[in-house]
């Protein structure tokens, strides 16, 4: 049985060997049990997985949540450096505890391999913890020591070692424990100390020099020139403290240009585009382009936000702030406080963090401020010295919302943006920073969380205080919303570099100047990139428009010019003769022709000839009186080119002699086909355009049927040469116009791709460097089609989305009305050249049939009319609508 | 850390610094669930289900990862927390919409792939809690016998191996139950 479980296990380990493996498959495969425990083993391991992994993410939530704690109280750090350390300090009590054993033992021997003891070993219970030497530990004591022990930390630890902790904390059990203040003989200030030991099994061991731990000790203020003593256990049963070491780390600042002050993954995305990761000036120029540019994606989502204060709160801030800073201080603070430098009847209280003591003391006194004079708290009395007056009491207030007015008044009174600014490091990463704080390693790491935090509030702190101690500065974060995350780097305790007052200030000058500076240049090259974009396409769509109108226009001459021929074609095959040239007169333009007439029959002619020639339909018409017929075919060409859709642009010309223009053939599902008037002559020419290579071909003669068109890749210049040549004195140099046509098009294409492209990059390389960029844009992957679209669409602030709106109304409003008054020109020509009609008969039988005629000339030209304006309305809403979506988007229609 | 680094760590079991450098991804998540009508405790629940199936994915060795950590794990949520809300009879809204499309038949086999194991993860909750950490000290820490005794207090490796028997045997008539109402 037993042995059963144990190959399940080996089998689902896959640690059985080969033919093992075989033969339990194959009693699996028989032994349907046998399969079935198999499977139940997998999923019960699976959900013992689960039960783990739930404790190791459990532990990490609750660590962070310890840290929240433990912020509050304000801590004290050192690093243990040696073994069997009792350590005091200032402190005071808490009561978490981590599941330590407690015993009242003391072991065979001391850390020393001794067995002399002082009174405090005997008096004191010792904690016990079992630690896992492969794993990074934090343990908290019965007294609020948190210890950070790193995998590694003791020396010949095997699979497992026990940590003895004894502490006394409060004076009380300093007094019990009968621990001794003296170094040497001189009396110390004190208060509390702590004992550490490792074991495994009997023996004691060393701390790894390399990997320190590290204690956390807890205290109500942090006090200079705190020091770590060690104790020796003296004759008496006493403990005389010895070797006082400074509890700082120094810093050593390095060649600045040397560290990375990217946002973590930044130079992996930047290589992954394609670009040179290795070269600075590269990433520098890059990063930097983006100054600026966290405005497009936060300005709507605060104006959205604005508008839902909670939810703001929840989302931009951390819980411990959660409350309106401003808010509040405009309602309490504000008649008496200012948030810069500037006194009013109270101090002014931009850095006010920076200033007050840590700890509760900032609730105490905003509470009831006169007690905490009357205490003879030092810094309490210097502001009522200053002052000469207790500040108004705010008993009602809560922490939390005496934290956020600080947090407000703190910087300013503005509120901070989100996301660091490259422009700020722009700013910092220069040799102007060298030998400050910034230039240094422990800075580089910070700079990674506030990267993550994206709170440039914290940025200016470090900035600004250059004269300060690393730590201290990160107490003052540890202040600010998400600050909890600092706690780390305060632990450390990491010290300063001197840096004189005057060059910190000209420091904080360049700073200032340097990231305004690096913000226009980025601001420039954008607007510069999209301005220019912008004034391009305009050019081009004001061209493309003029190309409409001359469209319209040669579509009219041409059909006027085959409307001539094919009447004149009709009256001949009907045996009337004409004296005069009939044209057809847009516009009434008043009795311009003459003919005779011999036949009552010819009076519907110039209906059915008028039809057949605007709808390409062949003529069939027998004269009712004369019974002669007058046929005019139209027949249809189909115009076969491989692999159309590949290219660019495809543009298909029917070449006549006998009409003014070309025609141009459109394309309908692809396929390109028109009807041929057999009157007619036709050359064919197709031009097309390829990723800026050109194609041409030239079917001197078509006739109705089909015909394969084989492109030719040409370059620009002889293709224009070409079709002048074979054109020369008729149509020739439209063709001119419309090789330019389709060169603007191809640019138009190239710099929407651009965009496109430039979009995307931009969308990937925000997403590394702005954390809360993703929060607000769709995280679809960059391969779907929408997304790059989207992209532009995110790409441009509401306001400018409304511009464009505004101009794509303007543009699609003056398309439509020359599409109008194009439809209604045609329309007017058309009923005079009916009315005409309608008037020409010579006698009063004719008159009915002539009526006939013209009506349904006007039915035509009314049908057409309403078509064009159709279709004139549907191309203005299709124009609007799609910079509507792009307002609807980014300004958040609701 | 870098992704490439976290899944290594991950691999390698080392849960914890793991799990402190994915921390920053939650902030993300809990701002999404608790825009969309959630609780703190709703997100911590469903970020941890997230990370437990990345863990799990981790391991395997043809799986492969085709994003980035973040999107993997913010895709989880989504999808999970879209789920939740229809169960809740919440309106979905515009959430809906922001589901990565690419990825959401595979994000859904793995959700339902983990919850199979629920039901395992139930049956553990029933036996003791004894059994349940020695379990987890073998199968999930991957400790040894002697370790694990003189952890949770066993007088012998030899009694904590029998002890894992029972348990398991324990564990597993639980789970068979607990099929069975299912079924």
């Amino acid at each position: 049985m037993n042995n059963l479980i144990d190959q399940i296990d080996a089998y689902l380990d896959g640690t059985m060997n080969a033919e093992d493996s075989a033969s339990f498959e194959a009693k699996m495969n028989s032994d349907a049990s046998l399969l079935d425990q198999v499977n139940t083993q997998r999923n019960l391991r699976a959900g013992i997985e689960r039960i783990g992994m739930k404790a190791a993410t459990a532990q990490t939530f609750k660590k962070i949540t310890l840290k929240n704690k433990l912020y509050k109280w304000g801590i004290a750090t050192l690093a243990v450096a040696a073994i069997a350390t009792s350590a005091y300090l200032a402190t005071t009590t808490s009561t978490t505890t981590d599941g330590a054993e407690i015993t009242y033992e003391l072991p065979a021997t001391n850390e020393e391999g001794g067995t002399n003891w002082a009174d405090a070993d005997r008096n004191l219970p010792t904690q016990l913890f079992e630690i896992n030497p492969a794993k990074d530990t934090v343990i908290e004591t019965m007294g609020g020591i948190v210890f950070a022990i790193p995998a590694g930390a003791f020396l010949n630890a095997g699979d497992q070692f026990t940590l003895e902790i004894r502490e006394a904390l409060t004076p009380m059990d300093i007094m019990k424990a009968g621990l001794s203040t003296t170094s040497n003989g001189e009396l110390l200030e004190t208060g509390g100390m702590f004992y550490l030991n490792a074991r495994n099994g009997e023996a004691s061991l060393k701390i790894n020099p390399d990997k320190p731990v590290y204690a956390n000790v807890p205290t109500n203020e942090i006090r200079p020139g705190m020091q770590l003593f060690e104790g020796e256990r003296t004759a008496d049963g006493g403990i005389n403290w010895v070797n006082p070491k400074p509890m700082e780390k120094q810093l050593i600042p390095v060649d600045i240009f040397s560290l990375n002050f990217y946002p973590d993954g930044f130079l992996e995305k930047v290589a992954e585009l394609g670009f040179d990761a290795n070269d600075s000036t590269v990433t520098d120029s890059i990063y930097y382009s983006y100054a600026g540019r966290q405005q497009q994606f936060l300005q709507p989502m605060e104006e959205i936000y604005s508008e839902m204060d909670t939810l703001r709160s929840q989302v931009f801030y951390s819980n411990e702030i959660s409350v309106d800073g401003e808010k509040l201080f405009n309602a309490n603070c504000a008649s008496c406080h200012t948030t810069t430098e500037q006194r009013s009847t109270g101090s002014g209280l931009k850095g006010v963090l920076s200033r007050i003591p840590g700890g509760d003391w900032k609730y105490d006194y905003v509470h009831n401020p006169s007690a905490v004079v009357k205490s003879g708290e030092p810094y309490a009395n210097k502001l009522y010295q200053q002052n000469k007056s207790v500040m108004t009491a705010f008993p009602r207030l809560t922490n939390a919302e005496i934290d956020a007015i600080l947090a407000y008044a703190d910087h300013g009174g503005k509120p901070y943006g989100m996301e660091i600014d490259p422009a700020r490091i722009a700013a910092i990463h220069t040799a102007e920073f060298q030998n400050t704080l910034i230039a240094t390693k422990e800075f580089e790491e910070r700079l990674q969380v506030i990267f993550s935090l994206g709170n440039p509030g914290m940025l200016d702190l470090y900035v600004n205080n250059l004269d300060k101690k690393l730590y201290q500065i990160d107490s003052m974060a540890m202040n600010m919303a998400g600050g909890e995350q600092f706690r780390g780097f305060y632990a450390r305790h990491d010290g300063g570099v001197a840096v004189s007052q005057s060059h910190m200030k000209e420091l904080q000058e360049y700073y200032q100047k340097k990231q305004e500076a690096a913000r226009t240049a980025s601001e420039r090259t954008y607007n510069g990139r999209t301005d220019e974009q912008r004034k391009q396409d305009s050019i081009y769509f004001a061209g493309q428009y003029e190309r409409e109108i001359d469209k319209i226009d040669q579509y009219g001459e041409n059909l006027r010019a085959e409307y001539e021929i094919n009447i004149r074609e009709a009256y001949e095959q009907l045996g009337i003769s004409r004296t005069a040239k009939v044209e057809y007169q847009g516009g009434g333009g008043g009795e311009s022709y003459g003919l005779q007439v011999e036949t009552t029959g010819w009076k519907n002619v110039d209906a059915f000839v008028w039809e057949s020639t605007v709808n390409r339909t062949t003529l069939d018409y027998t004269d009712p009186t004369t019974g002669r017929t007058a046929v005019i075919r139209y027949e249809e060409l189909q115009i076969n080119i491989p692999d159309a859709a590949t290219y660019n642009q495809v543009m298909v010309y029917l070449v006549t002699d006998s009409l003014p223009c070309f025609m141009r053939v459109n394309e309908v599902n692809g396929a390109y086909s028109e009807k041929l008037n057999e009157l007619l002559d036709y050359s064919l020419v197709v031009m097309a355009e390829k990723d800026g290579t050109w194609f041409s071909s030239t079917t001197p003669t078509v006739t109705p049927g089909s015909v394969n068109v084989t492109l030719i890749a040409t370059d620009e210049s002889s293709l224009r040469n070409s079709l002048n040549g074979l054109f020369a004195g008729k149509v020739g140099s439209e063709f001119d116009t419309e090789v330019n046509y389709m060169k603007e098009t191809r640019a138009y294409e190239v710099r929407q791709e651009k965009a496109k492209q430039q979009a995307e990059i931009d969308r990937q390389i925000m997403e590394v460097i702005f954390p809360f960029y993703g929060a607000f844009q769709d995280v679809k992957p960059a391969n779907s089609s929408d997304t790059a679209t989207k992209v532009v669409v995110s790409d441009v602030g509401c306001d400018e989305a409304r511009k464009q709106l505004a101009a794509a109304k303007t543009n699609a409003g003056i398309l439509k009305a020359a599409a109008y008054k194009t439809a209604d020109d045609a329309k007017t020509a058309a009923y005079a050249e009916a009315d005409r009609v309608e008037k020409s008969y010579k006698n009063p039988l004719e008159k009915a049939a002539k009526k006939a005629a013209a009506d349904s000339m006007r039915k035509t030209a009314d049908d057409a009319n309403a078509r064009s304006k159709a279709n004139a309305d549907a191309a203005e809403k299709n124009a609007i609508s799609a910079t509507q979506a792009k307002v609807d988007a980014t300004c958040g229609n609701p | 850390m870098t992704d490439e680094q976290i899944i290594q760590e991950l691999k390698a079991g080392q849960y914890t610094s793991a799990i402190k450098a994915l921390y920053k991804h939650y902030s993300t998540v809990r701002g999404l669930v608790m825009k969309n009508s959630g609780s703190k405790q709703d997100a911590e629940d469903i970020y941890q289900e997230a990370l437990i199936i990345l863990f799990r994915k981790i391991k395997e060795p043809d799986f492969k990862l085709t994003s980035s950590l973040s999107t993997f794990l913010i895709g989880i949520c989504r999808f999970q927390w879209l789920g939740e809300l229809r169960k809740r009879k919440i309106s979905v809204g515009d959430f809906e919409r922001e589901i990565d499309s690419a990825h959401i038949e595979t994000y859904s086999s793995f959700i339902e792939e983990e919850s199979k194991f629920k039901t395992a993860e139930e049956a553990l909750l029933k036996v003791g809690e004894k059994c349940r950490d020695l379990l987890r000290l073998f199968y999930f820490e991957k400790l040894d016998f002697k370790v694990i005794a003189t952890r949770i207090g066993l007088a012998n490796e030899r009694v904590a191996k029998n002890q894992k028997y029972r348990c398991l045997e324990k564990a597993r008539e639980y789970y068979l139950t607990l099929k069975q109402n299912e079924a």
